[in-house]
């Protein structure tokens, strides 16, 4: 079986090719169309962000540079952004997002979402 | 190994703790959902309460309502009175409702609540951080016994699998205790569902080996039996026609060895038959095996003298006769010995030597017959053991035998336990057999020798 | 806190159990379909168990050296490689299950296959753990109210572990020929899942190009709900996945469809599936 499973390795390559040289095509699109990122603060102090409410334009790369002040990590987390990411204590870090649609994505710090709440609005 | 009680005990407690823990979290989410409510509704209260005030008393701007809580009246975009830990903006914007805000480094659920009557906005703001705690302690006392009760469930569930299996634990115990020579039927006391039929079934099959079995010894042992008669007639027949025609040629020296022969075949057979498991006395007594092999040899001795043999006893503990006594069938250990000290005596020459030794290895009882015979080759010391196998060799077709023998010693020590080693004798050259007895009484009941069913 | 330990415990614990009980389903199957206990003999589960753990503690302990490097996406650059490596492994086990019957074969081949499960198995609780110890590290060095806390992590962790075990179950109670078909599905959806965090990663340091938004099923199935997040750490679900995430975690699926045992477990003659 083994040699027919190698034979069949060879006769899939081909759609792989394609995915591959596809991914690459596009990221050079992509790459042509970056424009210098535009880079936000977000604080994180007593479990809450500061600010709560980021505004950044619409259609455009953002960096957002996480600064932890507490001594508890803690771990920035939207659905709607589909972002993940923790932030040890007394440290910081960055987030690239977008480019995002006009509109409201929501997130919270995943250790203390009681209070650490905020939103990111795109306009 | 597959265990029915491990995957009973672990999907059952897995199914307890999933829908225990889900549920528990429903619950807390639910309560929390009211708990908030609650508080929310204090908050209108509160509202109503401080609407109330006189904005004009000075005592009210250094009020402190405690550090959960904070206000601010507010009357045409003006800050006429406010708690000491509220900030100086608005804490709401001027739209009847509940929401969030962060000041003072605190998360806040606050409140606007516009009073018409003296066209003031009344702001409340309540730490969420604290409110929380406090409902969430409450909600989790609720809660905790949930978790605390599965390690007790667990406990309770391993011992109730424990319990539901213990029938056919008792089942397979029984099966197992049940001694070789046992045919009867299992009692099972109580009658269980799902077990009966097994039961049933295994009782059918225990009922119709032993009538198979009963069949069968009847047959071997009424066979032997009557055969001894007409052979003995035979013999003497033999005897007389002897006398009366003069026939001491060849002819009548064949017929005389082949009726001898058919003799032993049939004695052996019985001896077989009675050394069988199914046939085993299963009690035993103490036997001493030095007594016993000085009858064997007493009772052998002109056979030796027959082929002019030196026979030997030798006993390394023979002042303590104690030590080499173990438990065991008379009979059995007399045939077995017999077989052994017969067996050299065939295949060791005229004036060989015959040794019979007694000695003890740790606990074990070592009985060894070692000849300076011929010998047997390493690849034919197995299969020497089987039923009615004769090595073959030219000198040996004169030798009188009829492969049982071995068999039987076998049988013999696989009854008493112990193990049966055939090596080369301390003379160079010749046959050692070496038994090894175990000094506790292990008289194997449950041994089944599969090839007793071929007798 | 209650709420939050379940949630971040379970998200975690399970993952690593779905991992797990999968692998083993795997392991039941290659005893049972060639007679004998082949990969029994070796302790991989324990192994891989301590070793994840170790790693997570060296992870965490220094998670800020890590977070800062390459210009502080280094936490995104090592999940994207251990999420790579772990998709490239389930792939390889894939490829490596043996379809022959013979127990040379098999021999041949069950150095391999330990090989790739106790690593997958080592870096899903190396993931997990990691993210597991900043947050219990966290809440403990502050001294905070620690009870509901433990109870929460209690609970994330019940219902991860009963789900595993119960998944274990369900697969190894379907017949031989279901139950390869499930492990070989859910192979290649974990696997797919793999390789769409890893881009999803290095999208979020910035490593990648932006692409669009290949779909929204949050009004479907929104990722926050109980339902959505349990299809997260079974499949991987997410409701706004990008064209390359989705690429990504079709490719992950396609090289799994197209192994030798993903046939053997679809193909016709049923008796040869199971009788390897």
């Amino acid at each position: 079986m083994s040699e027919s499973a190698m034979l069949s390795m060879t006769k899939n390559t081909g759609p792989m090719l394609i995915v591959l040289s596809l991914l690459i095509a596009l990221s050079f699109v992509t790459e042509l169309a970056k424009a210098e990122t535009l880079e936000v603060e977000l604080r994180i102090r007593d479990h809450l962000f500061f600010p709560s409410t980021l505004i950044i334009p619409a259609n455009q790369k953002v960096k957002i540079r996480v600064i932890n002040e507490d001594p508890t990590p803690e771990e920035f987390e939207s659905f709607e952004l589909n972002r993940e990411k923790v932030i040890a204590a007394h440290s910081q870090t960055v987030i690239f997002i977008g480019p995002l649609e006009v509109g409201e994505y929501p997130f919270f710090g995943e250790f203390y979402p009681k209070t650490a709440q905020g939103v990111v609005v795109a306009k | 190994m597959k265990s029915i009680r491990l995957f009973l005990a672990t999907s059952i407690v897995s199914l307890l703790t999933l829908f225990n823990f889900v549920a528990a979290v429903q619950g807390y989410q639910s309560s929390m959902r009211e708990a908030d409510a609650l508080f929310d509704n204090q908050m209108l209260d509160l509202a109503l309460l401080v609407s109330n005030l006189d904005v004009s008393d000075e005592r009210l701007r250094s009020m402190q309502l405690g550090e959960d809580l904070a206000f601010q009246i507010w009357q045409n975009d003006k800050l006429l009175a406010a708690s000491a830990n509220a900030p100086v903006q608005a804490l709401h914007q001027f739209s009847e409702g509940y929401d969030y805000a962060n000041f003072s480094s605190y998360r806040w659920r606050t409140l606007a609540k516009y009073d018409r009557s003296h066209e003031k906005w009344v702001f409340i703001a309540e730490r969420t951080d604290l409110r929380f705690v406090l409902a969430e302690n409450v909600v989790l006392q609720s809660v905790a016994p949930l978790l605390l009760g599965i390690p007790l469930v667990g406990i309770l569930v391993w011992f109730f699998v424990s319990k539901g299996l213990a029938p056919l634990q008792k089942l397979s115990f029984a099966l197992k205790s049940k001694p070789a020579n046992d045919l009867l039927p299992i009692d099972f006391g109580d009658s269980i569902l799902e077990l009966d039929q097994v039961i049933a079934s295994i009782n059918g099959f225990v009922a119709r080996l032993e009538s198979a079995m009963n069949r069968e010894k009847s047959f071997s042992a009424d066979a032997a039996h009557e055969l001894r008669t007409p052979i003995s007639a035979l013999k003497i027949q033999l005897h007389n026609f002897a006398g009366t025609v003069d026939a001491k040629g060849d002819a009548y020296n064949e017929l005389q060895q082949g009726i001898d022969r058919m003799q032993h075949l049939i004695e052996q057979l019985l001896a077989l038959y009675r050394s069988s498991p199914d046939q085993f006395d299963a009690k035993g007594k103490s036997v001493n095996l030095l007594d016993l092999a000085q009858d064997v040899v007493a009772r052998l001795y002109p056979e030796f003298e027959k082929k002019d043999q030196q026979i030997s006893l030798e006993s390394e503990v023979e002042r303590e006769k104690e030590a080499l006594t173990i438990h065991g069938e008379f009979f059995a250990l007399e045939t077995l010995l017999t077989n052994l000290l017969v067996n050299a005596s065939r295949y060791t020459p005229n004036g060989g030597q015959i040794l019979v030794a007694l000695s003890r290895k740790h606990d074990n009882v070592i009985l060894s017959v070692e000849d300076d015979g011929v010998g047997i080759a390493p690849d034919d010391r197995e299969r020497i053991f089987d039923r009615f196998t004769r090595l073959s060799g030219n000198q040996e077709v004169t030798v009188p035998g009829c492969g049982l023998g071995l068999a039987i010693v076998r049988h013999v020590a696989d009854l008493h336990g112990a193990s049966v080693k055939v090596s080369s004798s301390r003379f160079g050259h010749g046959t050692a057999f070496i038994v090894e007895f175990p000094s506790e009484k292990i008289v194997n009941h449950g041994m089944r020798d599969e090839r007793v069913g071929d007798a | 806190m209650f709420l939050n330990a379940v949630v971040l415990v379970l998200q975690e614990i399970l993952e690593a159990a779905l991992i797990l009980s999968l692998l083993l389903a795997f392991v039941r199957y290659l005893n049972l379909a060639s007679g004998e206990r082949v990969l029994s003999r070796r302790n991989w589960v324990v192994t891989s168990i301590i070793a994840g753990v170790f790693l997570a503690w060296i992870f965490s302990n220094n998670f800020s050296r890590i977070s800062n490097s390459f210009d502080y996406v280094g936490l995104e650059i090592t999940n994207a490689s251990i999420h790579s490596a772990s998709c490239f492994l389930l792939v390889l086990f894939a490829w490596l299950f043996p379809v022959k019957r013979s127990v040379a074969h098999l021999n041949h081949r069950s150095l391999g296959l330990i090989f790739c499960m106790v690593v997958v198995v080592t870096l899903a609780i190396l993931r997990e753990g990691s993210e597991i110890m900043q947050f219990g590290g966290g809440i403990l060095g502050q001294g905070q109210a620690g009870l509901p806390i433990f109870y929460g992590g209690v609970v994330g962790a019940g219902i991860g572990v009963s789900t595993g075990v119960l998944l274990y179950y369900a697969l190894t109670g379907l017949s031989i020929e279901n139950s390869l078909k499930a492990c070989v599905l859910l192979l290649s959806l974990t696997a797919g899942n793999m390789a769409s965090q890893a881009i999803l990663l290095l999208n979020q340091a910035d490593w990648l190009p932006f692409t669009p938004t290949a779909w929204d099923s949050s009004g479907l199935l929104s990722e926050s709900s109980v339902l959505g997040q349990l299809a997260y750490a079974l499949i991987g679900y997410e409701a706004t996945p990008s064209i390359m995430q989705v690429s990504a975690y079709l490719l992950g699926l396609f090289f799994v469809i197209i192994s030798p045992i993903s046939r053997l477990a679809w193909s016709t003659w049923h008796d040869e599936a199971s009788q390897i």
